[in-house]
């Protein structure tokens, strides 16, 4: 029978002012932020203690000096402990280091519930099903190409759609093309030759979830993504060409095929309007759903059902077409991209040397097999800005990484750097095989539109060695570097910690945005 | 219910309001559906750089739900969609009428709009609109509500 998922809402719901004073004293490696006691487990792991109605405590990955900085004005942490109430939650309500609020669940959670009697929920995936990041090599070095990277990043814009309601990188998909997409992934961009048979395996779940079921998707949500597919979207989402600036770990990363001053492709985008309308479809859904079944929410955004419920079956299905969408995606993505490398460079694909490193989601919720009180258990595995981090010898990665673990990656803002990084069986431990996804905001759109004011951005850019093309400058000033926090403190505690490792630190030398 | 011509009453009001992320408005108005009518000005000026007042069509939309918070959500992603999908802008609403039996509420109402103009770019993309932080409340005869949209 499902418990009531009852929380104490006088003293954590979304009515409660976000203006609380900041409290921070230390006493006894103990910190008190908005009324929510953290307790140091380590340098860089705190502890909320279970109480009240929460099933399980809660964990963050989080250095102090962050906790400081980002912490006391944000409602991630009582989000975090929101989460800790959802019935059937396995083990801890986890938070990465990129932590920040969110729907529901807060940016960087992770939380898995059992099959029998736990939930499944929205909130934990979020409205950008699969959004992710793809990472593919080439064998040139920057050195001997940069003079050219203005022509390929003009390329890249004229052949990748990018924009607000960017559409037509491909023909509009009809229904019958649609449910192909949603039910095969990227393989379907393979089959109607957007790509190559080895794609397929380095991407995660080889690009496809196998239970996704078109009729779960609705019409509306069929109709916003006929014609985005192969397009890059706006806000966040980019294309870049960046250059391997650093290598920490030699062995892994002549594995995943990097070397020092090559020029790679990053990609981050996901699953477009089609996503987005499968989570609001799913949302009503699944508020219906709770008050079915007994739930009292916290928050709206943490609508719920029973993974076992037909409506917590419904979404899962509908979740992972979306999933599948998101991936044809960024396979579509990539082959515009290594089209106009082809274009730009005038080369053949053997000099070229395109070939894709891994493709990673960081918004999902798969059914997975971890460890729990010492036996194998299948749970369903939310990452709401989290990326999965699986170590070497899982059978779910490529053969060809088997001996090192999983690529990782972690992307940074458009100014600074990215990272790529590997699982560890420490992830598989302590966070259901998961890590950090990113850097997050520190300047609203408001305020670094007023900071880029009076300057010129694509030129500050430029001076770095940086060019970028986008729909608009306000797309720049809006994603400009100072407007995010910087990733290296997120994946130095993932590192420091041991549940990644990283492998080699790559920058950008040409971006393009929506 | 509003008159059959909607004239925006003074009194009601939004304002936008600093967000790290996404874009967060605070509404208030005279009633319930002021509030949808003021809440459908901040769409727009959310999403487009002008809207002009000409109107060329009607529709009617009826929505179901458990809530006003959850009719407010889906009266506004439907707006979304019919610019996103459809490129129809809604500029103003009127016969808006919200009725409530047992626990559902319903809204019906007739929306004023017109396509929008080949070449007009959206300035933002709304993913979708939240039921982050959103409560509406009523005190001394105002109504008041929070909305964030993910862009």
């Amino acid at each position: 029978m499902i418990e009531n998922f009852i929380h104490q809402s006088i003293f954590f719901t979304i009515n409660q002012s976000v203006n609380q004073p900041f409290q921070h004293y230390q006493e006894n490696e103990k910190m008190i932020i908005n009324d929510i006691t953290l307790n140091k487990i380590r340098d860089n792991l705190w502890e909320i203690p279970q109480t009240g109605n929460m099933r399980v405590p809660g964990r963050i990955y989080i250095s102090q000096n962050m906790i400081e900085k980002s912490l006391k004005d944000d409602e991630a942490l009582k989000q975090v402990v929101n989460v800790a109430h959802l019935p059937g939650i396995e083990k801890y309500s986890l938070a990465m280091p990129d932590i920040h609020w969110g729907y529901g669940f807060p940016i960087g959670g992770v939380a898995a519930t059992n099959l029998d009697e736990g939930v499944i929920s929205p909130g934990g995936v979020g409205y950008d099903i699969n959004c992710g990041v793809r990472l593919a090599v080439t064998s040139l070095e920057y050195e001997k190409v940069q003079s050219r990277i203005g022509n390929l990043i003009s390329k890249l814009f004229e052949n990748v759609p990018t924009g607000v309601g960017a559409s037509g990188a491909i023909k509009k998909l009809s229904n019958k093309d649609l449910k192909q997409v949603l039910e095969k992934g990227s393989v379907w961009a393979v089959e109607n030759g957007l790509g190559i048979p080895s794609d397929i395996e380095f991407t995660e779940e080889s690009g496809t979830l196998r239970n996704a079921n078109f009729s779960a998707v609705s019409q509306r949500a069929l109709e916003r993504g006929a014609d985005q597919a192969g397009t890059l979207g706006s806000g966040n989402h980019f294309l870049e060409i960046d250059v391997v600036d650093d290598i920490y770990d030699a062995k892994t990363a002549e594995v995943f095929g990097l070397f020092s001053g090559q020029l790679v492709v990053l990609i981050h985008t996901g699953s477009r309007g089609l996503g987005y309308q499968v989570c609001d479809d799913y949302l009503k859904v699944l508020l219906n759903a709770s008050a079915k079944y007994g739930f009292k929410l916290p928050d709206k955004q943490l609508a719920c059902a029973p993974i076992n419920s037909q409506e917590g079956q419904d979404y899962l299905a509908a979740m992972q077409a979306a999933a599948n969408f998101a991936w044809n995606n960024r396979q579509v993505i990539m082959h515009l991209a290594k089209k106009s490398l082809l274009e730009t460079f005038n080369m053949t694909e053997s000099e070229l040397g395109f070939r894709l490193v891994y493709d990673v989601c960081h918004n999902i919720a798969k059914i997975e097999k971890h460890k729990i009180a010492d036996k194998m258990k299948e749970v369903c595995v939310h990452r709401k800005g989290a990326t999965r981090a699986f170590p070497p010898g899982s059978e779910l990665i490529p053969s060809k990484y088997k001996g090192v673990g999983q690529p990782v990656l972690i992307p940074g803002d458009m100014g600074r750097y990215s990272y790529i990084a590997v699982g560890t069986e420490k992830a598989m431990e302590e966070t259901f095989g998961s890590s950090c996804h990113g850097a997050g905001r520190n300047l609203s759109r408001t305020k670094a539109l007023k900071s880029a004011k009076g300057r010129d951005l694509v030129k500050e850019l430029k001076d770095k060695g940086i060019i970028i093309q986008a729909k608009g400058y306000k797309t720049i000033a809006e994603e400009m570097p100072g407007a995010y926090k910087d990733v290296a403190d997120v994946v130095d505690v993932m590192h420091n910690e041991g549940i990644t490792r990283k492998i080699a630190m790559i920058r950008p030398v040409g971006v393009i945005k929506g | 219910m509003l008159n059959k011509k909607y004239v925006r009453n003074l009194t009601s009001q939004h304002k936008f309001i600093d967000h790290t992320a996404d874009i967060a408005v605070e509404i208030t108005a005279d009633s319930f559906e002021e509030l949808i009518q003021e809440s459908l000005i901040a769409f727009n000026e959310s999403v487009l750089d002008s809207v002009d007042k000409k109107s060329e069509e009607e529709l009617e939309i009826d929505l179901k739900d458990s809530s006003k918070e959850g009719i407010l959500v889906s009266f506004l992603n439907e707006i979304n969609y019919l610019l996103t999908v459809k490129r129809w802008i809604s500029k103003s609403i009127y016969e808006t009428v919200l009725k409530k039996e047992k626990n559902n509420f319903e809204l019906c109402c007739k929306i004023k709009g017109s396509q929008l103009t080949d070449g007009i770019d959206l300035k933002e993309e709304i993913k979708s609109v939240t039921y982050h932080q959103m409560e509406i409340k009523e005190e001394n005869g105002k109504f008041f509500t929070r909305i964030v949209f993910d862009i």
